[in-house]
């Protein structure tokens, strides 16, 4: 019966430590795989968006320079 | 004096080069109008005399001073973009006089010239309006009046015209023309629309791949273009052009049954030279319909395939190359396809088998590369890049 109960205790948290396990080694690979290019590609539309922008004011200012 | 220099100018986008070794001189008081197909450089050339672009080699001088760094403000420059572009939270006054408030005018000064500039192009009333308020004739004229009320050196102007309707564009062109003899000043002007070029210009400069192909007189441009392009180019409908070589009694068509006598030793031509030979509509001829042609060809066999009556002439496609070789065209070729202009009480009728000639005097030969040979298949050759006015770029 003792047996039967570390058995099972065994078990229940072997089941256990693959799923957090799993999600410690699925966070990691999500990390690496869509966070951190994501950040990235945000960051980098913020830039062109800002230079992209800060081009527009130039080349407005500079026609108005022709008005 | 403001005439405008363009040496060796180059601009280069990456690995696009949007112009290529532009070299344009234009006098004080000419009205010339960069003229060419949509991506062949034309508005990146009036960037680059205005300022809003620098070209990665060459010089922009305006009048005697070297501007190719400088900015905008200080070349003595006015601009008219397509998009008109007036702020809609000024009045019209306000929208005229804004480049003068900009560089601290004094009030009687800027209403002087605001009320001079406005009676110019025909807006003293509506001082008080605002542009949501005014009609695209109108808003494009508080845009003329803005440029002019600076009394610059040069006006640049890029498609102001194109977003107006027919009408009223043929009206602003009038206009243009009036204030441009008013004003005296240097105007550039940048269209693809070749009726504008035609009328308003003193020259105008043909522009393809970001090259200059020809800069003349419209009329130079139309009767002895320097090449291929500018040929089938300026013109509405386009030139017709006849691929064919030299024999040793003139020109043979490869397809249909064109032939053109004349001594090929004369125009330094030798039998065998592959050339195009172009002619316009209204210089093909229907055998029965004249009678007192100088220099007519040999008549050419063709039936009458499509009819385009436009009221005031009737555009007929010819085609040759069925007659010659008994068999159907291609679809999608045109190879033996001439385009005629006719008067529009002319008894001519689809599907009908008819003689045309061609008039010696106005056809055209080119060469292998597309660069004019000859003007006119009669008596002496006449120069293909020497008329008076004619400049065409060398290094193309």
């Amino acid at each position: 019966m003792v047996e039967f109960a570390v058995l099972a205790y065994v078990g229940a948290v072997s089941f256990l430590f693959f799923f957090w396990a799993y999600g410690f080694v699925s966070f990691a690979l999500d990390l690496k795989n869509r966070i951190i290019p994501g950040i990235r590609r945000y960051r980098r539309g913020r830039r062109k968006q800002t230079e992209k922008e800060r081009e527009r004011r130039e080349r407005e200012e500079r026609e108005e320079q022709l008005y | 004096m403001a005439r405008v220099q363009l040496e060796h100018v180059t601009k280069r986008y990456d690995d696009v080069t949007a112009v290529d070794d532009m070299n344009l001189d234009i006098d004080h008081g000419e009205f010339v109008t960069l003229v060419g197909p949509s991506g062949c450089g034309k508005s990146t050339t009036m960037e680059t005399i205005s300022g809003l672009t620098v070209p990665t080699e060459g010089t922009v001088r305006i009048g005697e001073r070297d501007v190719t760094n400088l900015p905008p403000k200080d070349r003595g420059i006015s601009m008219v973009f397509q998009n008109i572009a007036l702020f809609p939270h000024m009045d019209v006054y306000e929208n005229i006089s804004f480049g003068l408030r900009l560089r601290n005018y004094e009030k009687e000064e800027i209403d002087k010239r605001v009320d001079e500039a406005a009676e110019v192009v025909e807006l003293e009333g509506m001082l008080d309006r605002m542009p949501d308020e005014m009609s695209g004739g109108q808003r494009q004229r508080v845009a003329i009046a803005r440029a002019i009320v600076r009394d610059p050196d040069v006006f640049l102007m890029d498609e102001p015209l194109a977003n107006l309707d027919a009408k009223l564009r043929v009206h602003m062109r009038t206009q243009l023309q009036r204030l441009h003899r008013e004003l005296d000043t240097t105007i550039i002007y940048v269209t693809h629309n070749q009726a504008e070029a035609m009328t308003m210009s003193d020259r105008i400069a043909v522009l393809d791949t970001g090259q200059l192909q020809q800069i003349a007189p419209p009329l130079v441009c139309y009767n002895e273009p320097a090449n291929l392009f500018v040929a089938t180019f300026i013109g509405s409908p386009s030139m017709n052009t006849i691929e064919g070589e030299i024999t040793n009694d003139g020109f043979a068509s490869t397809y249909g049954q064109v032939a053109v006598e004349f001594d090929p030793t004369a125009f330094g031509l030798t039998p065998g030279q592959s050339v195009t030979l172009g002619v316009r509509p209204e210089d093909v001829y229907v055998t029965t319909l004249v009678d007192d042609l100088a220099h007519p060809t040999a008549p050419v066999p063709t039936r009458s395939d499509v009819l385009e009556p436009m009221g005031d002439e009737i555009f007929v496609y010819l085609v040759t190359e069925d007659i010659a070789e008994g068999g159907s065209m291609e679809e999608g070729s045109d190879p033996g396809e001439i385009l005629m202009s006719v008067d529009p009480d002319s008894d001519v009728q689809e599907d009908q088998e008819m003689d045309v000639i061609l008039d010696r005097s106005k056809l055209h030969l080119f060469d292998e590369d597309g660069e004019a040979i000859t003007h006119g298949l009669v008596e002496a050759p006449a120069a293909a890049s020497g008329p008076a006015g004619t400049e065409v770029e060398g290094d193309d």
